[in-house]
């Protein structure tokens, strides 16, 4: 219940985002409608698309770490609320907006379709659901770094290691992918034998940018949490929480690729 | 010592290797005033933020009614009015949603009390934080802090950048307050005459250490004690709150030399 409240006053603090968006989402609209050009539509599409995720960024960096800096945040830790209620109803406040901004951008366009339209990355589930995940995971990157950037502790060795390590593991784990698939091809398998590898590559991509997302999420909450409001230790807990725990989504990452697609 | 409210243990704070808080204690005893004097840098937003649970002591530890204040936080702010030195509330929240989002979380919470507060001090429950004047802030916060008819009151240094009128109204509703429920009060302040017709008891903090603690008419009564101080003659008054301030500032800048 703490945690609604407090996502309620982020959404009543960035509701007007949902008007810009619901305005962009219905100048697309029109556009389609009346230049009948498909390309239009998607490069303004698109366009929205990148612009939400510049937000998301954003909203992200403003949620946890400008309050931070700037002493606000003790505001909710003199309630009686907990830790990770207040920084998970921020998160959720947070993420519930830009969603819903993404939402009301993308509706008006599907709603309205073109008579002549062929219809667009914004008309398949996939689409929609890749342009929701990405403005989630620029929302995450930007609660990270936002409290990385504002506390200027001395943990930002320990981010600079933690980052390359999460990053050589990323690439890790898609050349093992990109191995998975051309051991397909070097051996010739036929559509009906590499399909259900492809479906595992598919919802095993998935389940990792799910998997990274709640953990960056968690890893943000447990700092809060731990450090209050003191920069110095939200830091350095986050520091230590986000990086251990995506190393460890990291290596299973590659060990699965590794021993579980072929 | 856990009977009481407000309690430091041996608390020490280090930050970037220098020690601000050393191995301080404190006790504020039920319905008592206890206001805490020092300079600026003595440690006192440190020691106010140990003692709300913001910041986990790096030795000893802080108590609120009788808990420990890092581990048992949330339930004590149920219990706890707070008045920061920087006025904290998010700056687009009006004092109506800043009323409706805290009603729910304080059990005894008076909707109408603060209504009335607000009125009382000509501010408008729509106007965001951000526009309010520093005195309105501090009077919002105040309202917030006694609507939840607190079983203490933490104020750290309510008064600071108020002018002479916005200071003297604070100052009277906490006096009214303090004699309508005896409300147990820490209160760090730079305001001596103030605190003089407010506090039973005063600490003074230097360099992270109390160097004096006690009930205020003991401690002026001893100030002005003609054995104990050569330049008083036996006519004198007793010692004002700010003469007691400034002869344990200079004494300790003695010792210190």
């Amino acid at each position: 219940m703490g945690v609604m409240r407090i996502a309620r006053l982020e959404l009543a603090r960035g509701w007007k985002l949902w008007l810009v968006a619901l305005g962009l989402g219905l100048l697309a609209a029109v556009m389609s409608r009346l230049t009948r050009d498909s390309r239009l539509t998607d490069v303004c599409m698109v366009g929205g698309a990148v612009l939400s995720w510049i937000i998301a960024v954003a909203v992200g960096m403003s949620l946890l770490g400008r309050p931070l800096h700037d002493g606000r945040l003790a505001f909710f830790f003199t309630r009686p609320v907990h830790g990770a209620t207040i920084a998970g109803g921020k998160t959720i406040g947070g993420l519930v907006l830009i969603v819903g901004m993404q939402v009301l951008f993308l509706a008006p366009p599907m709603m309205v379709p073109p008579s002549s339209y062929q219809p667009g990355w914004t008309y398949e589930l996939d689409g929609i659901l890749f342009a929701v995940g990405m403005t989630t995971v620029f929302l995450a990157a930007g609660l990270v770094v936002g409290i990385l950037a504002r506390s200027r502790s001395r943990w930002f060795m320990l981010d600079a290691i933690g980052a390359t390590t999460a990053a050589l593991l990323a690439v890790a784990t898609f050349a093992q992918v990109n191995q998975a698939q051309r051991y397909a091809a070097l051996h010739e398998w036929t559509w009906e034998q590499a399909e259900p590898m492809f479906d595992r590559i598919n919802v095993f991509l998935r389940t990792l940018a799910i998997t990274g997302v709640l953990v960056v999420f968690a890893a943000v909450i447990v700092a809060v949490a731990i450090g209050r409001t003191d920069r110095d230790r939200v830091h350095r807990s986050l520091a230590i929480t986000l990086w251990s725990s995506l190393a460890v989504v990291g290596v299973a990452s590659v060990m699965f690729a590794h021993w579980g697609l072929v | 010592m856990t009977n009481d409210p407000l309690v430091l243990d041996t608390v020490t704070v280090r930050i970037g290797g220098r020690v601000i808080l050393d191995q301080l204690s404190l006790a504020v005893k039920p319905g008592s005033v206890f206001a805490l004097l020092g300079r600026n840098g003595a440690g006192k937003t440190t020691m106010f933020r140990c003692l709300l649970g913001l910041r986990r002591p790096d030795e000893g530890r802080a108590l609120l009614f009788g808990r420990d204040a890092w581990t048992h936080r949330a339930a004590a702010m149920a219990r706890l009015g707070v008045v920061p030195e920087e006025p904290d509330v998010p700056l687009d929240m009006t004092p109506r949603a800043l009323a409706s989002f805290c009603a729910p979380l304080y059990p005894r919470w008076n909707s109408d009390t603060f209504a009335n507060r607000l009125r009382h001090f000509g501010i408008r429950e729509k106007t965001p934080f951000g526009r309010l004047s520093r005195g309105q802030k501090t009077q919002v916060l105040l309202a917030v802090a006694l609507c939840a008819r607190p079983e203490a009151l933490v104020l750290d240094d309510p008064t600071l950048g108020l002018d002479p009128i916005a200071r003297r109204e604070l100052l009277a509703e906490l006096v009214r307050e303090l004699a309508d429920n005896g409300t147990t009060t820490l209160i760090s302040t730079h305001d001596f005459a103030a605190v003089e017709g407010l506090a039973t008891h005063i600490g003074v903090l230097r360099d992270g250490r109390m160097v004096l603690t006690g009930e205020l008419e003991t401690i002026k009564a001893s100030y002005g004690n003609v054995d104990a101080d050569p330049m008083r003659a036996s006519g004198d008054p007793p010692a004002s709150l700010e003469e007691v301030f400034n002869d344990i500032v200079e004494r300790q800048r003695g010792v210190a030399a």
